[in-house]
């Protein structure tokens, strides 16, 4: 565990592969590029010498299960009258047995030990099958998170797929982006998929004063409507935390944007493009492109709320009032034309004209499969279970011994635990106190 | 209503800080009557700042759990509560208390350092997952710092070999040890549900992200320490200095990790 705990350090500080940082030093250090790019922790995580740790752990965890399961039934018959710590008291008290009896039982329970039961001239009481439980329970918790890790490691599927609004797509590999294994998305092949009503809200105090930012986003939902081979439609109403459950995968909210429909016609009256544009917010008013049929590119910004500051463009918030956008025609590396169109209007420019008829929204959808899943969430429930009650429930039991004595009783008292022999004494003097008699 | 959340908060931080200069005085000049009295501040302290949280909640509709403000509003609280329990269990821990009540006043410092404007919860937020989640790390939190000012108190006490201790070293020295077990059940709700609701959001329960992989490292730290105190018996002076290490890890793993990387929110 401690090996497995400083290579996870280590790793969290390898830097990403990806980043340009390590580009550069890949060329100036390549032998410090190769220990780093394999220390990184997703790769590092999934390589042989690593899983061999928690491999080793589980077999442990096994074996030491087994042995203690099996220990543990063979003694099963003659569980031990004392615990590991014991703490022996003897001393006389004022009354008869009887009422003697009572105030033992109130004293050793307000002191946390468990409660009496009275066999002969005896009381005793004992905690601690529960203990041994949890820690049972919780290395088979344990060992199902393991197993559920090795499953999602092997069979874990993930895509990305775009959906806009009103437009269906069949899931497959064609339309599921990003796939990772590449052939997983092959299961999926035959479920259309639509989006409608998405919604995109944000809080109206925060509307006015942070129109830049995503900063009082409050939701993004939409419904999702599903077919299989003509079979009657699902429907599902999907939100940021509430993802759909579609043939064994899981499809969730990852991203939104706008949608504008726009048709592109050059100055010699070809339509250049007629379709609907995908186009990031995130930043709000950077420059997407669209390509157009027979080269040349429709470069476009668009301003939700149009409320230009000055001669600049700019938008008075991230809703979809006053949708506005801004465009230039590309060609051969060059601009030939550019200009503003708002929602339901046209713009010509130099003969270049283009089309906004409407607005959608799109979304991103997450789509995933994890045979893992069911067994990681069995194994931290078992966790969860199994350390509440192996440390809620401690071993521990006591005895105590009444005989007459005189008016009195002479009581001779053991209180004994598996753990923490120092609180035990605290305990036990404060029984004593309790009892307040006459130490022997 | 921000008036009086204010007003609150202020009073705690009095509240913690006096209790401070007091519980101080009776731990290291031996002033038991201060001791008692700077007691009693630290419980106003914690009313004051229990006030305040519940005026945030209110007047924001959620949680105080979103950003840095609301989460050491949060975090801190928990700090004072747990060091009442102990000292209930054990009233001579009341001399570890100025420590308790010194780290509940610098989260709360780091707290106000950071805007307090009030927001709606962003989206990822708006599952009942989120209480659980940041209430179990912050017990887990709590218990585990609460556990490493008992173990230096212990390591202190065990130097000093006064003829009459202050507190028995062997109980604070369980007491810590008590407190960690608490606090890994704790840290292990808080990964097992982050898990599960990562899951929801991004469709995988585990992306080795710096703060999970973090979170895992810490979890391991203080299994192995369980198991060596439970199984193989360390107790005493090694077991606090573990303890105290252990406590390193795991502020890396808030404050080091937690607040520098941004993975923890992604995309919406
Ligand atoms: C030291 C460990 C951790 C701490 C202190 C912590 C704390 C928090 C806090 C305070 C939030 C609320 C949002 C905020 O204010 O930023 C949050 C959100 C969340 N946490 Fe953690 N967390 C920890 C580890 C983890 C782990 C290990 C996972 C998953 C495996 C996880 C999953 C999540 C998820 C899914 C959210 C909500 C979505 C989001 O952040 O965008 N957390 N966490």
């Amino acid at each position: 565990m401690s090996a497995t705990a400083v290579l996870l350090a280590l790793a969290s500080f390898a830097p990403d592969p990806g980043e340009p940082r390590f580009e550069e030093l890949r060329r100036r250090a390549p032998a410090r590029a190769w220990i780093l790019e394999r220390l990184e922790p997703r790769r590092f995580t999934t390589s042989p010498a690593f899983l061999a740790l928690p491999g080793y752990i589980a077999l442990s965890v096994a074996a030491s299960m087994w042995q203690r399961a099996s220990a543990r039934l063979r003694t099963r018959r003659a569980p031990p009258e004392i615990e590991r710590f014991a703490v022996r008291r003897t001393m006389t008290l004022g009354e008869a047995p009887g009422p003697a009896a009572e105030r033992v039982r109130d004293a050793v329970r307000s002191a946390g030990f468990p409660r009496a039961s009275a066999a002969g001239g005896e009381l005793h009481g004992r905690r601690g099958a529960l203990g041994f439980l949890g820690s049972m329970a919780f290395h088979a918790g344990l060992l199902a998170t393991m197993v559920g890790i090795g499953l999602s490691a092997v069979g874990r599927f993930s895509g990305e797929v775009v959906l806009t609004e009103g437009f269906p797509v069949r899931l497959g590999p064609a339309t599921v982006r990003a796939a990772t294994p590449p052939d997983g998305a092959a299961r999926l092949g035959g479920t259309t998929v639509a989006i409608r009503s998405v919604s995109v809200e944000f809080a109206p105090e925060v509307r006015q004063a942070l129109p830049d930012s995503r900063t009082g986003m409050v939701d993004v939902s939409a419904v999702l409507d599903a077919e299989r081979d003509g079979a009657s439609p699902g429907r599902f109403f999907l939100s940021v935390n509430a993802p759909a459950s579609l043939d064994g995968h899981q499809l969730s909210i990852h991203r939104y944007g706008f949608a504008p429909e726009i048709r592109a016609t050059d100055p010699e009256g070809r339509v250049r493009t007629d379709a609907v544009a995908v186009l990031q917010v995130i930043p709000p008013g950077a420059e997407d492109a669209v390509a157009l049929d027979g080269g040349g590119e429709l470069r476009l910004r668009f301003y939700p709320d149009w409320a230009p500051r000055g001669a600049e463009p700019a938008s008075r918030s991230p809703l979809p009032v006053r949708p506005v956008l801004a465009w230039r025609w590309m060609q051969g590396g060059r601009e030939v034309a550019s200009g503003l169109v708002p929602r339901g209007g046209a713009a010509e420019a130099g003969g270049y004209r283009i089309a906004f008829p409407s607005l959608r929204y799109w979304l991103e959808l997450l789509v995933s499969r994890d045979p893992g899943l069911p067994w990681f969430t069995l194994g931290a429930l078992l966790g969860v279970g199994g350390l509440a009650l192996r440390f809620g429930w401690h071993e521990q039991s006591w005895r105590a011994t009444l005989r007459p004595d005189g008016a009195g009783t002479r009581l001779e008292l053991v209180l004994s635990a598996r753990y923490f022999p120092a609180l035990l004494e605290e305990r036990a003097e404060r029984v004593a106190r309790a009892l307040g008699g006459r130490a022997a | 209503m921000r008036t009086l959340e204010g007003a609150a908060l202020w009073a705690a931080v009095a509240g913690y800080a006096l209790a401070f200069a007091a519980l101080s005085a009776g731990t290291f000049l031996g002033r038991e009557r201060l001791g008692r009295a700077g007691w009693r501040l630290a419980a106003a302290g914690w009313a004051a700042h229990t006030l305040a949280i519940a005026v945030r909640w209110i007047a924001t509709g959620h949680a105080p759990v979103q950003g840095a403000y609301e989460n050491s509003l949060s975090g801190a609280w928990f700090i004072p509560l747990l060091g009442g329990v102990l000292v209930r269990q054990y009233r001579p821990a009341i001399r570890a208390a100025p420590f308790i009540v010194a780290i509940a006043l610098l989260l709360l410092g780091n707290g106000i350092m950071a805007p307090a404007v009030h927001l709606p919860l962003e989206p990822p937020f708006r599952s009942n997952w989120l209480v659980v989640h940041v209430a179990f790390a912050w017990l887990a939190f709590g218990s585990y710092l609460v556990a490493s000012v008992l173990a230096g108190y212990h390591l202190w006490l065990s130097r000093r070999r006064a003829a009459v201790p202050a507190a028995r070293p062997a109980v604070i020295d369980e007491l810590s040890a008590k407190l960690i077990a608490f606090g890994f059940v704790g840290d292990t709700v808080m990964i097992a549900s982050g898990a599960i609701w990562a899951h929801g959001l991004w469709g995988r329960y585990w992306a080795w992200d710096p703060i999970e992989t973090w979170s895992l490292v810490s979890w391991l730290t203080y299994a192995v320490y369980l198991h060596l105190r439970f199984t193989l018996g360390w107790t005493g002076s090694r077991a606090a200095w573990l303890a105290l290490g252990a406590a390193a890890v795991v502020v890396v793993t808030f404050f080091g990790i937690g607040v520098v990387s941004d993975v923890h929110t992604q995309l919406l």
